[in-house]
């Protein structure tokens, strides 16, 4: 029941929002206090209390029926509806100061809904409509630029995948003996979630997006669209066991995931500008993400969420720092934003996994389980993170030749950056608060 | 209600290899022209085929309802295409008599004239009608190759072109409204397939929202881009 609400209220504070929208603090303001509290309440409400809703008794986490579709609240989509609503709330904070577009509020409330919609709703190819509509709703937040169009393409064909699949496996529990059907299945959903994840070689979007758009709503794509991704993909494999099972999909995961991380990686190394710098780092996380996942072990799970949680960090620090640098640079002002190139350079080195950020407590971790059987692989790792920095060491001899800034006072845009920068490195050292809870 | 499921049952009349050239055409008029008008009119032309299809398959309520998308779809795009911003980037490369100086057409002789004022096909048109041969041979290959459950075999036909040419108008395009074609056309190939294993009203009511939205993302995209 309580995932309902959630789906409720976020999509129906689309429409305070968006009357909002010409005050656009007081929308923003709103999407926040809404992302939060609903995100809280995912967090801390026990799903087995009863509470009474006109003169009816409900359970938190009552499955109900909605349209003969069932909506449920299991504990991964509790975690999950949880990271969406807290990572959403963060962005409206963020974008209060960094964001100039009056539509970043409702849009972004409602792709929420849309998106927790579709981690609560069964069977799973609503989700995957679901989730379609909100990843087409989130390109009404970019510019118009290249990246955008292909974003959508690559949305788009990854949707018929899942669903016929979806129909292979009905199919499959009539004829069990037809086990053609299963691997046609799992090669459509792999073949589905590499273009929503932008593995190699469907990865072209991922830098194109942030090399143009706004830096905002591109977090918003990489963290909470793409976390959704991440989250269905791990319903796939709970609901689906054969799935992970199969004798090709480690092999194939590893591949995919090194392929990922080697060619953002090398990537990373150019000079292509700081939003592209944005996506190589996203791909050599994903890559991360999706070996780790390939590993299929307990501690590779909880690996995995721990991942997310520090990549979503290093995304959201960096793209903030972005947006800083975009504002002055796009103002009247000629000055350049200290904060902003720090917040930059701390998210940037999070997503690298460079010690002492948050990145480098997941991927120490990741280390240790690689090193022990694949030494190879965990140095192509290692040196895939490189790249990254070497990028960044290559961009900021440009960035700081704007010269020194002139003193001003500290905006509030400067606290959230420094307390986001701060948080990456304070995190990192004192991981226990973000992992082993 | 009635009337509109009388017509319906009129033109699921076509449904078979009237229907089929009828959609070869309207994707040959999608694929290979420039002006934004003859595209529009050629989308439109396929969301009716598409929906006489539909009618060996569905519900005639339901293909009713998959018209309506299109009508919308269609009306939003060809709105979109006539903006003001958006049609002076395109004045110019279209296939008709724009771009000539009035003194030029002045001094020359009337049938020169009203030559000029014909139709003209853009420079790519060959590789666009190439292409459109070559999607036609690989959905017909891929049909009696791998034939696909619960249709007919010419609605599987129809299927496979659907997806081709949406795959080649999209990774041809230049422009968001480009792209936006082609994926539409190619969710139109999926949602006639699709609409036979999932004969579920929510389901097509999603697949129409999402052609919708897709159409309002390309829409804004490209009057972002025009600035």
């Amino acid at each position: 029941m309580l995932a309902l609400i959630g789906v409720g209220v976020s999509l129906l504070a689309v429409i305070p929002a968006y009357l909002l929208r010409r005050w656009r603090g007081v929308a923003l303001l709103l999407g926040a206090i809404v992302s939060a509290a609903l995100g809280l309440g995912f967090a801390l409400i026990p799903m087995d209390r009863t509470f009474l809703l006109w003169g009816r008794e409900f359970t938190a986490g009552q499955a109900v029926t909605v349209f003969g579709r069932s909506i449920l609240l299991d504990p991964l989509s509790q975690t999950a509806l949880t990271f969406l609503f807290l990572i959403g709330a963060a962005l409206f904070l963020l974008a209060w100061p960094l964001e100039s577009g009056e539509l970043y509020a409702p849009i972004g409330l409602g792709v929420l809904g849309l998106l927790v919609a579709a981690l609560v709703v069964r069977p799973l190819v609503y989700a995957m409509l679901l989730l379609e509509l909100a990843a087409t709703l989130s390109v009404l937040l970019l510019r118009g630029e290249v990246g955008g169009a292909r974003y959508l393409t690559f949305c788009v064909l990854a949707l018929p995948g899942p669903l016929v699949a979806h129909w292979l496996l009905d199919m499959y529990a009539l004829t069990p003996d037809q086990t053609g059907l299963l691997s046609t299945a799992s090669l459509l959903i792999g073949l589905s979630f590499a273009l929503m994840l932008g593995l190699v070689p469907f990865h072209s979007w991922v830098p194109a997006l942030a090399r143009a758009e706004s830096p905002l709503a591109v977090a918003l794509i990489y963290s909470a669209v793409g976390g959704t991704v991440w989250f269905l993909l791990l319903d796939y494999l709970q609901t689906y066991l054969w799935l992970g099972q199969s004798p090709y999909w480690s092999s194939a995961l590893t591949l995919l995931g090194v392929g990922t991380a080697v060619v953002g990686g090398l990537l990373g190394t150019t000079r292509r500008g700081w939003g592209a710098l944005l996506g190589y780092g996203v791909m050599v996380d994903t890559g991360m993400l999706v070996l780790v996942l390939g590993r299929g072990e307990a501690v590779g799970l909880e690996l995995e969420r721990a991942m997310m949680l520090t990549r979503t960090w290093g995304v959201l620090t960096m793209a903030a720092g972005l947006a800083a640098l975009g504002v002055r640079r796009g103002s009247a002002e000629p000055e350049w934003s200290p904060w902003g190139a720090v917040a930059a350079a701390a998210g940037l080195l999070s997503l690298a996994g460079f010690p002492p950020t948050v990145g480098f407590v997941s991927r120490w971790g990741l280390y240790r389980l690689l090193f022990q059987d694949h030494p190879l692989t965990a140095l192509a790792l290692l040196l895939a993170s490189a790249g990254p920095v070497v990028g960044l060491l290559r961009m900021l001899p440009t960035a700081l030749q704007s010269g020194v800034p002139p003193r001003r006072a500290l905006a509030l845009t400067d606290l959230w950056l420094a307390l986001a920068s701060l948080g990456a490195v304070g995190l990192g050292l004192f991981p226990q608060f973000l992992i082993y809870r | 209600m009635g009337t509109f499921l009388g017509w319906m049952e009129r033109i699921s009349a076509l449904a078979g290899p009237p229907a089929m050239a009828g959609l070869i055409l309207a994707l040959g008029l999608v694929l290979v022209a420039r002006r934004w008008l003859f595209r529009v009119v050629g989308m439109a032309a396929v969301y009716f085929f598409v929906g006489v299809l539909h009618t060996q398959i569905i519900r005639p309520e339901v293909v009713l309802v998959k018209l309506l998308v299109g009508a919308v779809v269609c009306l939003a795009l060809g709105a979109t295409g006539q903006a003001p911003a958006i049609g002076s980037g395109r004045r110019g490369e279209g296939n008709g008599a724009g771009g000539e100086g009035a003194a030029e057409a002045a001094t020359s002789s009337r049938w020169r004239t009203l030559l000029r004022r014909l139709p003209r096909w853009s420079d790519d048109a060959p590789l666009r009608a190439l292409a459109l041969g070559a999607a036609l041979l690989a959905a017909y290959a891929g049909s009696l190759r791998f034939s696909l459950p619960q249709v007919p075999s010419l609605v599987g036909l129809a299927c496979y072109l659907l997806g081709m040419v949406g795959l080649f108008l999209a990774g041809m395009a230049e422009e968001p409204l480009e792209v936006g074609l082609g994926l539409l056309v190619f969710l139109n190939g999926f949602d006639l397939f699709f609409g036979a294993l999932e004969p579920s009203l929510v389901v097509a009511g999603l697949l129409g929202l999402v052609q919708f939205l897709i159409t309002l993302a390309v829409a804004y995209l490209a009057l972002a881009r025009a600035g």
